[in-house]
């Protein structure tokens, strides 16, 4: 069983992903955007972040990029591996150079198959480094 | 996971990512995620669930394009 956050402005995606995760036997700790700061992300201790890109409805709340440039810079996110979300494939491709500089981030498309997450969960909780509980 | 659970939630999917974003969308952004949603529903099995084929059924009217 591993520790999965998800941060997304939706809470019926928050509830949904919990459901998902759920069924494969992971436990999720879900922030909607607004109330969400880089340590309530640190503290939940994640072995895998799954964060949506447009975030903000308003300017002085943190944006799904913006959260990940700071997981990236924090001592406790660093290697944790990321699960970036969107429906917004236009922000996307603006993002695409970023994209490629930070290490660890996967880009899943809304809408997208179930078991095209369902496989990338599995896959990044399985990679070396990830210790899981439960599992010696 | 059973195929009616998979059914449901994968359905689920599609409605959240349409509803959520659909309103703050301009016309090409909204037409890629109208079409990809359809894809998606598309290559679901046909459920033997009546109520679920009815959902289905009334989100594919949601989906279709305004003339």
């Amino acid at each position: 069983m591993a520790r999965v956050t998800v941060i997304n402005d939706s809470p019926e995606f928050l509830r949904l992903m919990r459901d998902i995760l759920d069924d494969l036997g992971h436990r999720m700790t879900g922030f909607q955007a607004v109330e969400t700061s880089i340590e309530d992300v640190v503290a939940s201790q994640p072995q895998l972040l799954i964060v949506d890109l447009r975030l903000q409805d308003k300017p002085q709340e943190i944006s799904g990029w913006e959260l990940i440039i700071l997981a990236r810079s924090h001592r406790g996110l660093q290697n944790v591996p990321i699960i970036l979300c969107t429906a917004d494939v236009w922000e996307l491709k603006k993002r695409a150079t970023d994209l490629e500089q930070i290490a660890g981030v996967h880009v899943i498309t809304k809408p997208f198959e179930l078991d095209d997450m369902c496989s990338l969960v599995q896959t990044l909780l399985a990679e070396p480094g990830t210790r899981l509980e439960g599992i010696s | 996971m059973s195929p009616a659970r998979r059914a449901h939630l994968q359905l689920r999917l599609v409605e959240i990512a349409y509803r959520h974003r659909s309103a703050s969308m301009n016309g090409e952004q909204l037409e890629r995620l109208r079409v990809r949603s359809e894809a998606i529903l598309d290559a679901m099995p046909i459920s033997p669930d009546a109520k679920f084929r009815e959902r289905l059924r009334l989100f594919r009217l949601e989906l279709r394009p305004i003339a």
